[in-house]
């Protein structure tokens, strides 16, 4: 991505913090940012990671058997 | 009664029974007019409406509008309206027929007063789809079109022994809420409904056979099955705590599947049973609000999820292809479709200003409180925009050149590019303006999808999710594999049991045929074969009867013929 689009990724999650930290101080203003990173990376090491390598096979694997 | 008090599945049925009498371009007007009058007829049905007829000695409710069957069945017809202009220049009669018996079945689900109307056009629904499958064309999908209506025959079995089990214990046919109470008949009508549902252990056949169907079969098989489970659901099952586990249960799994899936309709294919999964938590969860949430997500999930087949659809019309792996910068060749095509994905992502933010923020603010449950949902729309919010637009229209080995069509047909741009619209149109959506609703509501929380988890999920995705977009694509579900457990075993049960049954059948043959050939056709020398009257003949050497004398043959004229006048005198 080139640099305008890094900066408008920038705006979006200041503004939603602020917007977030106004609405209830009490909450972590980018709670759902890093739950929302840490979900992925766990749905990616789950899915591309455990369950590719069990579950995964040639095309076709049904056929052939 | 007056006109308008007529079920909306006569209009399908008309439009199904009309097709074979008219030329291929009147064809597509009747599969686009007929839903439309459905539609109509739906927005004016009066609240309340019933039609009844008397069978046997009951009185079957084929008719009885409610807010929760209109929702629906507006769904439907819009859907159904908008899915015949994207199949107008399919001339297939049979597909045809198929779609419009279809619909007309499940629109005969959402309105049917009784469990014996329900479960009539269940079946049809049933076979009209499973003829969608076949609509392929392909040996996998005839295969799989097998599959699917065993499966089917399956969930209407215990769809109708629960039926009857529960009909003779009460005595009450109509369709109802049934109190949590477990009993026998309860259980097997939800495993029925469950199975359309695609319940993760019932729902193999749904990502096995519709990516297998035809560019306009899928669209139509995406929009009603698992949707009118969903209705029945909700009208029988409303605060049945096991579908709250249920739901969270099918949004996980099925969307762990859409991540790890090669082929871009088998990920939609898996988001149906995702999305589904918010509709069945909510319905766990019971109340006005939470069922009101499920209609919702419902209704928005037909118009969404229908956009998105249509621009899978259009890749398989343009490069009769749908692997990720095989596709890729597509982009300048159907700028429109991504564009269509994205309406879409923002909307199931839940992106605020589109129809998916207004229903998901209701089933998650339904869910709130009920903290792991909340969390699991709130994840699952992590896979969904991972899979096809970014995975499946960025490696098949972006990524790199369009693969040399593709041929790549001229360019996508007007009539699908309408049909997406009508489905976007409509759900622009919902999302900026949820007040027309919450009038629709089945019970009063006064929510507000546009609170500060709901926006900012909208969209800072979707912006973290984005950003995981940019750093691994190269590890993510894979290779072109399929990955084993749990219709291994009957596929891969298939070809051993059918060596044990069904072979060694040809082989007994068959050795007893040969045994019956040689029988036959050795006691019983040798008399019929020289039948003179069998009866002794000629010892020295062969053992085929020989008109030369076998046919009897001109003396013998009138020395018989005045023997029998003796015999006759001798009796009668």
């Amino acid at each position: 991505m080139n640099r305008i689009a890094w900066l408008f990724f920038v705006l979006i999650l200041t503004v939603t913090s602020v917007a977030s930290y106004r609405a209830d101080p009490g909450e972590f203003p980018a709670f759902y940012f890093v739950f929302g990173a840490l979900g992925c990376l766990l749905m990616l090491g789950i899915t591309k990671g455990v369950a590719k390598k069990l579950l995964s096979r040639k095309e076709g694997y049904y056929e052939r058997s | 009664m007056n006109g308008l008090e007529l079920p909306p599945v006569i209009f399908f049925l008309a439009g199904a029974a009309l097709l074979p009498l008219l030329p291929a371009a009147g064809r597509a007007g009747v599969c686009v007019l007929f839903p439309i009058l459905a539609l109509v007829h739906i927005v004016l049905l009066p609240e309340g409406a019933e039609f009844e007829v008397a069978f046997l000695q009951y009185d079957l409710v084929l008719l009885k509008a409610d807010g929760m069957g209109r929702m629906f069945g507006i769904a439907f017809a819009l859907v159904a309206a908008v899915a015949g202009i994207y199949a107008w220049h399919m001339r297939e009669l049979r597909q045809q027929l198929a779609a419009m018996s279809y619909a007309g079945g499940a629109m005969g689900v959402v309105f049917a007063g009784d469990f014996f109307t329900l479960l009539v056009f269940w079946e049809l629904m049933a076979v009209a789809s499973a003829l969608l499958v076949w609509a392929g064309g392909t040996s996998r999908a005839g295969a799989a079109g097998l599959r699917y209506l065993i499966f089917h025959l399956l969930g209407g079995s215990l769809l109708l022994a629960g039926i009857v089990m529960e009909v003779s214990a009460t005595g009450d046919l109509a369709l109802r809420a049934f109190a949590e109470q477990v009993s026998a008949g309860k259980i097997l009508i939800l495993l029925g409904v469950l199975v359309n549902a695609g319940m993760p252990g019932l729902h193999a056949w749904l990502p096995d056979s519709y990516p297998k169907s035809t560019v306009t079969g899928s669209i139509f098989l995406n929009a009603f099955t698992t949707k009118t489970a969903v209705y029945v659901l909700a009208v029988c099952f409303p605060g049945w705590e096991v579908l709250f586990v249920c739901g969270l249960i099918m949004a996980l799994y099925a969307v762990s599947y859409a991540v790890l899936a090669n082929d871009i309709r088998l990920i939609l294919a898996y988001h149906i049973i995702s999305q589904v999964g918010y509709m069945v938590a909510a319905i766990g969860i019971g109340g006005d609000f939470a069922l009101n949430s499920a209609a919702a997500h419902a209704y928005n999930n037909i118009l969404y999820k229908t956009l998105m087949f249509m621009g899978a659809g259009a890749v398989l019309f343009m490069v009769n292809e749908t692997r990720l792996t095989h596709l890729g910068g597509l982009f300048r060749r159907m700028p429109w479709v991504v564009v269509l095509y994205l309406v879409g994905g923002a909307a199931i992502s839940g992106l605020p200003l589109f129809n998916g933010f207004v229903s998901k923020s209701m089933v998650m603010d339904a869910v709130y409180g009920r903290d792991l449950g909340y969390y699991l949902l709130a994840l699952a729309s992590v896979g969904t925009f991972l899979s096809v919010g970014i995975k499946l637009p960025y490696y098949t229209w972006f990524y790199r050149e369009t693969p040399r080995e593709l041929k790549v069509r001229w360019n996508v047909p007007a009539n699908m590019i309408v049909a997406m741009a009508i489905l976007a619209v409509i759900c622009v149109t919902y999302g900026v303006w949820p007040s027309l959506q919450y009038a629709q609703l089945p019970f009063p509501e006064d929510f507000s999808a546009y609170r500060t929380d709901f926006v900012v988890k909208a969209i800072q999920i979707p912006l973290a999710t984005f950003l995981v995705f940019w750093f691994f977009r190269h590890k993510i694509l894979g290779e072109a594999k399929i990955v084993l579900d749990t219709d291994w457990f009957y596929r891969k075993p298939s070809p051993y049991m059918g060596a044990f049960v069904l072979d060694g049954v040809n082989r007994f059948f068959g050795a007893c045929e040969s045994a019956l043959d040689r029988l036959i050939e050795r006691r019983i056709v040798p008399p019929f074969r020289n039948p003179l020398k069998t009866l002794g009257f000629k010892p020295g003949s062969g053992d085929h009867f020989d008109p030369d050497m076998d046919r009897t004398s001109l003396g013998s043959a009138v020395g018989l013929t005045l023997l029998v004229v003796v015999v006759a006048v001798v009796l009668s005198l």
